[in-house]
């Protein structure tokens, strides 16, 4: 039970969005046990927080609203008659709800799930769209040594990330996004005529992607590259035209950034470091 | 008994409050090993039951409010509970009547589930 001081700002904001939820209890119980409610309320989301993070929280405010919302009613319901309350131990049997409390009762239920979708959409929003690892995220692939391929040698395929990895014989990486600039089919490594061959059209692209001919209007898009030295800082990238890069060094980490798509050049542009 | 809390008029028996809620019986349970505030009650409701009964703090409180009112149960202090935080909690323990309306309880439990083990509905532990 340490770290009991230190609050979670999901818990915070979950304990201030229950304490205007109370709202929905008879203004004599709220009285009586706000307080008190309102502390059980964060003892357990803080518990709940800490062994299963946000899903838990999540699953604790489901359940919670549900309670909130039974109880808020038989509170309503039971009012301040004490006569009825001795009946309340045996089976619980409300009597039927009438047109006010009924709509009293789907009103706060609604509004309690609006308040709980928006705290949960704005918490979604702030966290990184793409986690590390899934397309439009970024890829740590390893040692450039290990992850291309010997210069001039067969592009290597990384279906994950959609793109190929390849390395040009004057030892410039570049990794092309795997579609097709023409109509969107995936093109393949010919490795007898040592070029990419689109089979939907018959788009050509040398090993670095520049578009040799076929009907594609540019050469194949391309994703930003960075080059991390073993103490994690960056040494090189792809530029902002996507031109091919030159790997000074087989030790270098590579990172792909899928995030970052730069559109091939227009038909008849080379690229400075063309094979 | 303080507490004017007569149905009917009558003197109350325990047996008159039975059968309790599971909350309700929950909460007994768990107080009858000591005063405790409301969040202890709830945890402890929920081992007790191997987390079979969960209590969001509206069963809580409401369950609270209605055993205060019959007199089952009183408040005690208010103080911190040293192993949460510095928060000051109330405390509630049971009252005499409260505990044998437990007992109560508990014994029409046990009768039934003989009955279950009569009927060989229950296996049990020997067998």
């Amino acid at each position: 039970m340490f770290e009991g001081n230190r609050t979670a700002p999901q818990v915070e904001i979950s304990v201030a969005v229950y304490r205007s939820l109370l709202a929905a209890y008879p203004a004599d119980f709220r009285e009586r046990y706000s307080v008190q409610m309102v502390q059980v309320f964060q003892d357990e989301c803080r518990r709940v927080f800490r062994e299963y993070g946000s899903p838990g929280l999540v699953a604790y405010w489901m359940f919670n609203l549900i309670d909130l919302a039974r109880t808020a009613l038989e509170e309503r319901l039971s009012g301040n008659s004490r006569r009825r309350m001795m009946g309340e131990f045996k089976i619980m049997k409300p009597r039927p709800v009438n047109r006010r409390e009924f709509l009293t009762a789907a009103w706060m239920a609604s509004l309690g799930f609006l308040l709980v979708d928006l705290g949960g959409l704005t918490y979604l929003f702030s966290m990184p769209r793409f986690k590390e690892g899934d397309f439009g995220g970024i890829f740590r692939l390893g040692r450039a040594g290990d992850v291309f391929p010997a210069p001039g040698g067969e592009p290597v395929n990384y279906p994950k990330g959609r793109f190929w990895l390849v390395r040009t014989p004057d030892n410039h990486i570049v990794a092309p996004f795997k579609i097709c600039p023409h109509l969107g089919c995936l093109y393949n490594w010919n490795s007898a005529a040592g070029i990419f061959l689109c089979p939907c059209h018959l788009s050509q692209y040398e090993l670095d992607g520049t578009l040799i001919k076929g009907p594609a209007p540019r050469s194949t898009d391309r994703f930003v590259i960075r080059l991390l030295d073993d103490r994690g800082r960056e040494v090189a990238a792809t530029d902002q035209d996507g031109n091919p890069l030159l790997l000074p060094d087989e030790g270098l980490q590579v990172l792909v950034e899928t995030g970052k798509l730069i559109r091939g050049r227009p038909k008849g542009e080379k690229y400075p470091d063309g094979s | 008994m303080p507490v004017s809390n007569a149905v009917n008029g009558s003197e109350e028996s325990p047996r008159e409050l039975l059968p309790l809620t599971p909350a309700v019986f929950h909460i007994l349970l768990a107080l009858a090993s000591g005063e405790k505030h409301g969040y202890a009650i709830m945890l402890d409701a929920e081992k007790i039951s191997s987390g079979q009964v969960k209590m969001g703090p509206g069963t809580l409180y409401g369950s609270i409010r209605r055993l205060l009112e019959a007199g089952l149960i009183e408040e005690s202090d208010e103080r911190p509970d040293p192993e949460l935080d510095d928060q000051r909690r109330r405390y509630y323990r049971l009252t005499g009547m409260g505990r044998r309306v437990l007992v109560a309880e508990a014994e029409r439990l046990a009768r039934l589930v003989a009955q279950a083990e009569a009927r060989q509905v229950l296996q049990t532990a020997a067998g």
